[in-house]
């Protein structure tokens, strides 16, 4: 028999805001976010690092919605994240590129010189995580305002040490099929940064890639929609929704407890058990067994 | 090299230009990376190479698409085209 150990701490704290940003008041014939909401943004992003600042232990990951973070207050951002010791993954106002008609949606992936009680550099360190394929929507606004959405192709797996590893999308690339097919097998997380109108069906989404990536999926969607989730591939459907948040225009802060060591022993396959009972769905096929199918292929057509 | 490595490589190899030849002295080389020559640094490379290549995909159309593992400690302190260095946001 096969004994499976896990290296994974048990669980991970994430804190999920939902920032009540207006996208008609923000983007109004240019990509930059305007004054007024702007700072009600700073505001609503204080404030809830402000509560998450109470709470002990503190989020090891912070999540902020795609496009919630104005361009000027990164730096700000930067030094709340430091203080907090929280890795902050945040999506950032349009950034504009090397061409001043070209424009990025970046997410920042902010790792402080200090987290989960260990140095991890000299300093806090912002890192960029691009988004690949705008939404024809927001293709559609930025041509408009005679602006050109400046695509990132770089697709990055972060190993979080004993939290796992994980991947993070903006928006739209969470419908990347090709994404989500590279992610299965080695991730632990997925964060998506929204700013959807239709959560209901980025929920149905984030049901099906948490049992085909089989990882835990956590939506972080604009307050203006609402319906941020955090799902994970428990067997129990009562357990499977950890966190879902309901109604529109409203901004929203909570802590939430993913699992990783229990999941990372379902990855390799060893079934954890809580009270007689399975802990996860089963693994979908082809998870961690390679099968030729190629070479079976060749012999049914020859 | 980068200025910083040149100096980096030397706190290793010549302490005493810093007066720290008991290497007691607090440096914050930690999270530096010790390249000294060239060969170290094409082993580097052809390292980071390998874990790259071993992480392309092919999916739709056979179009190849590259998936870049990163270790959070490593995350902060790369720097591409689309990654200014932080000094640079101040």
């Amino acid at each position: 028999m096969t004994s499976y150990t896990s290296s994974l701490d048990n669980e991970v704290k994430i804190g999920l805001v939902q920032t009540s940003l207006d996208p008609a008041a923000a983007w109004v014939e240019t990509p930059k976010m305007s004054a007024c909401e702007e700072e009600r943004a700073i505001t609503e992003i204080r404030g809830f690092f402000a509560a998450f600042e109470q709470e002990a232990p503190k989020p090891d990951i912070i999540v902020l919605p795609e496009l919630s973070v104005p361009t000027g207050f990164e730096y700000q951002l930067r030094n709340m994240a430091t203080k907090m010791q929280s890795v902050v993954i945040a999506g950032l106002d349009y950034r504009v590129g090397r061409h001043p008609s070209e424009v990025h949606n970046d997410a920042l992936l902010i790792v402080p010189k200090r987290w989960r009680g260990q140095q991890m550099g000299p300093r806090t360190r912002v890192r960029r995580i691009g988004k690949t394929y705008a939404a024809p929507e927001e293709k559609k606004n930025l041509q408009a305002a005679s602006y050109e959405f400046k695509e990132d192709p770089s697709v990055w797996l972060l190993d979080g040490g004993t939290i796992g590893t994980f991947g993070v999308m903006v928006c739209y690339d969470f419908l990347d099929l090709e994404r989500i097919a590279m992610y299965r097998g080695r991730v632990h997380h997925l964060f998506i940064l929204a700013l959807n109108k239709d959560a209901n069906s980025f929920r149905h989404v984030a049901e099906a890639v948490a049992r085909m990536v089989f990882c835990n999926v956590i939506i972080c969607n604009c307050g203006h929609f609402g319906g941020s989730l955090a799902i994970s591939p428990y067997r129990l459907p009562e357990r499977r929704t950890i966190y879902q948040h309901t109604g529109a225009g409203l901004a929203t802060g909570q802590i939430i407890t993913l699992p990783v060591s229990t999941l990372d022993l379902h990855q390799q396959g060893a079934d954890p058990h809580l009270d007689g009972v399975k802990v996860f769905k089963s693994l979908p096929p082809g998870y961690n067994s390679f099968l030729s199918l190629v070479g079976r292929s060749e012999s049914v057509s020859g | 090299m980068l200025p910083r490595s040149v100096e980096t490589a030397f706190l290793e190899q010549r302490p005493d230009l810093f007066g720290n030849q008991r290497r007691k002295s607090a440096d914050d080389t930690e999270f530096d990376r010790q390249i000294y020559d060239t060969e170290d640094f094409t082993l580097m490379i052809t390292e980071a190479q390998a874990i790259l290549a071993q992480n392309q995909m092919t999916v739709l159309n056979h179009q190849p698409r590259q998936l870049i593992p990163v270790q959070l400690h490593d995350a902060s302190r790369l720097v591409g085209a689309a990654a200014p260095l932080d000094e640079e946001l101040q």
